[in-house]
């Protein structure tokens, strides 16, 4: 395929200055302030309705532990799935990879809390029953309306976090983890009708009600509209298709989507998507893919590198098999800039976001230095576009090939011995007044940040995607 | 979260959490670990309930829950305390005439209203039989005919039956640790209720 790349024109203006820093911080502090008031508003509603009031002995106790556990644990079980229902309010203020860290962070303090919930309701019933705790189970299990299916529910949490332990999911393939994980969907929806028949913090209270059903009703939404309907939808209007593959290096291939409105997508340099192919086999399996060309009217495209069964498929892709899109996600773009001096680094197949934002940066012949991290200049994906553009817009480009120069140094060997942080004033003397915009494997960006925050450059300018998680 | 912001919503929260717990100590309670009486429920019981069959009550006068537990649960939803306590704070078994409710006289041979009695349900813990008053269409007493509980499940009725006369059915909530009970006093509540 000899599609001719052309570059789009770069945005003319863009807002800068570390007022643009402080609104996100303003607003990241209202989300954050909002999601702790509903812990507070489970607990203090737990709280007047004389929670503590009724412990008096041993089994009132664990009675109101349950109930307290119960509340906190199921109000962070949905923030928790928020948190991972890409909403596009929160991916814009902190990026899908910050919100799925967060999630992550969030899963185990959730299985305590449920599991806390469990033990303590079990073991209080029991006391007050007078039966051990095999038989009280057994008997909630047969007897209490809805108490099966959380029970399973429970049983389904824990599966779902043990497998997301980090040593569990280093043995096991993404998409067995992914299948297991859609069981946190069902382990759910187990768990919610307890909730409501058996538990005496939401039946008969008008306000509890109101409160739990909004709650719930406003994550199902979110999860519903921006997971399955807005990307289904938008897949009828734009209807995107492989319209052709083009092989990059020995590793990687560009995929070229197009689509009867390819305008209407959307998205920014920088953003990725999750990439679902349309086929019987793998249409259950996206993955993340940034763009590697600017957002334009006339197709998508995706450099991709072989990093795995999938990725592998992708290389092979035929030329008009359906592709639907769920993003943009990310904020790994210009929105977050607030220098006029740009420094875009990039390793490896950490290039596509890189390239996209070169491309489609607002600047000045010689505001942006970009620094392409390769193994052999001469089979590196995009390397001749990055020098067409950096050419062709007066921009610094380095380009550092060869292995590693020492184990913990991001750059190449290039046989003088310096160090990276010399090498970097050399490159970029004015690194402390730039944004730094760096994507690549997960243990090079760290080195790089560090790096970078050693030579001067503040935290709030320094911007970094991993393409691996 | 900034610092700044942090501390403030910090100290907000443990004010709101301290209101909040303050505002709890004169609530309802939704769990029988709760084990106190209700003083306006412990009155209709023990004015009205024929027999017992619960083990803890053999007074014929008085119910399990009225008889061994201290009075001092305000009724709910009032936030002031009950109306004149006027039956001793700690209602001994044998507590003698039981202050009459103002609204309505709730024994069940009583001139005004019409008493229908509830199918025996009988369920994991004992069986539950209770009998409805009612009086132009609002429900005025519920006697327990049977009220089998083990654990501390007993302290649920005096509860139960408050709560079936201010909801005049069996709309209402759940009390934890209870919850067979509660199920089977709304069974055998509605059952009568279905006979009027």
């Amino acid at each position: 395929m000899t599609t001719q790349v052309t570059f789009v024109k770069p945005t003319g203006k863009v807002r800068l200055g570390y007022k643009k820093y402080l609104r996100l911080k303003r607003a990241q502090d209202v989300i954050e302030a909002i999601a702790w008031g509903t812990v507070l508003a489970v607990t203090v509603m737990f709280l007047v309705d004389g929670g503590l009031k009724s412990v008096h002995d041993v089994p009132s106790a664990l009675n109101a532990l349950s109930r307290l556990t119960a509340l906190v644990g199921t109000d962070l079980l949905l923030i928790h799935m928020l948190l991972i229902a890409r909403v596009p309010w929160i991916d814009k203020f902190y990026g899908h990879d910050r919100a799925t860290l967060a999630h992550k962070k969030l899963g185990k303090p959730v299985l305590y809390l449920v599991v806390a919930h469990f033990l303590a309701s079990l073991i209080s019933f029991a006391i007050t029953d007078g039966i051990n705790v095999v038989d009280e189970m057994v008997n909630l299990f047969l007897n209490v309306p809805d108490m099966w299916t959380a029970t399973i529910g429970l049983f389904l949490m824990i599966a779902v976090v043990v497998t997301s332990l980090n040593f569990a999911r280093r043995k096991m393939s993404y998409e067995a983890w992914y299948l297991v994980h859609i069981m946190s969907y069902i382990a759910v929806l187990a768990a919610v009708p307890h909730q409501f028949s058996s538990g005496s913090d939401i039946h008969g209270k008008p306000v509890q009600t109101v409160f739990w059903v909004t709650l719930y009703l406003f994550v199902v939404f979110n999860l519903a509209w921006y997971r399955v309907l807005s990307p289904l939808l938008r897949h009828f209007v734009v209807g995107l298709k492989v319209d052709s593959v083009k092989q990059e290096s020995s590793d990687s291939v560009s995929i070229y989507l197009t689509g009867k409105n390819v305008a209407k997508l959307g998205g920014t340099s920088g953003q990725f998507y999750m990439l679902r192919v349309l086929t019987p086999t793998q249409w259950w399996r996206p993955h993340p893919f940034s763009i590697s060309a600017a957002p334009n009217s006339r197709y998508v495209r995706f450099t991709i590198g072989r990093r795995g069964d999938d990725t592998g498929a992708l290389q092979h892709i035929k030329p008009g098999t359906p592709v639907l899109l769920e993003g943009p996600y990310g904020v790994f773009t210009e929105d977050r800039r607030t220098k006029e001096q740009v420094i875009l680094v990039a390793s490896g197949i950490g290039i596509p976001p890189i390239r996209a934002l070169a491309e489609s940066m607002a600047a000045r012949p010689g505001d942006v230095t970009v620094i392409y991290r390769v193994r052999n200049a001469a089979d590196a994906a995009l390397l001749e576009e990055i020098q067409v553009l950096c050419r062709h817009r007066g921009f610094k480009l380095e380009i550092m090939a060869g292995p590693r120069a020492n184990h913990s140094s991001w750059m190449n060997a290039d046989g003088t011995g310096r160090s990276d942080l010399v090498r970097l004033a050399v490159i970029a003397p004015r690194i402390t007044e730039s944004d730094v915009f760096i994507c690549g494997p997960t243990g090079w960006t760290h080195n790089v940040e560090k790096s970078v925050l050693k030579a001067g450059t503040p935290v709030n300018q320094i911007h970094a995607e991993e393409f691996a998680w | 979260m900034r610092k700044g912001t942090k501390s403030f919503i910090s100290i907000l929260s443990l004010g709101i959490v301290a209101a909040g717990y303050q505002a709890g100590q004169a609530a309802e309670i939704s769990s029988v670990f709760g084990a106190s009486a209700p003083i306006s429920g412990g009155e209709t019981l023990a004015a009205a309930s024929p027999a017992t069959t619960t083990p803890a009550a053999p007074a014929p006068e008085s119910t399990a829950a009225a008889s061994s537990q201290p009075a001092s649960v305000s009724t709910p939803k009032a936030t002031v305390p009950a109306p004149a306590p006027v039956s001793t704070p700690k209602a001994t078994a044998a507590a003698p005439a039981p202050v009459s409710t103002p609204s309505a006289p709730t024994s069940s041979g009583s001139s005004s209203g019409t008493t229908k009695t509830g199918t025996a349900i009988p369920y994991r813990f004992g069986t539950v039989q209770v009998s409805v008053t009612k009086a132009s269409g609002k429900i005025t007493a519920v006697n327990l005919l049977q009220q089998g509980a083990t654990g501390g499940r007993q302290s649920a009725f005096s509860y139960l039956v408050e709560y079936s006369i201010q909801a005049n059915g069996t709309n209402f909530g759940n009390l934890s640790g209870a919850t067979y009970t509660v199920d089977a006093f709304k069974q055998s509540l509605e059952s009568a209720l279905a006979k009027f």
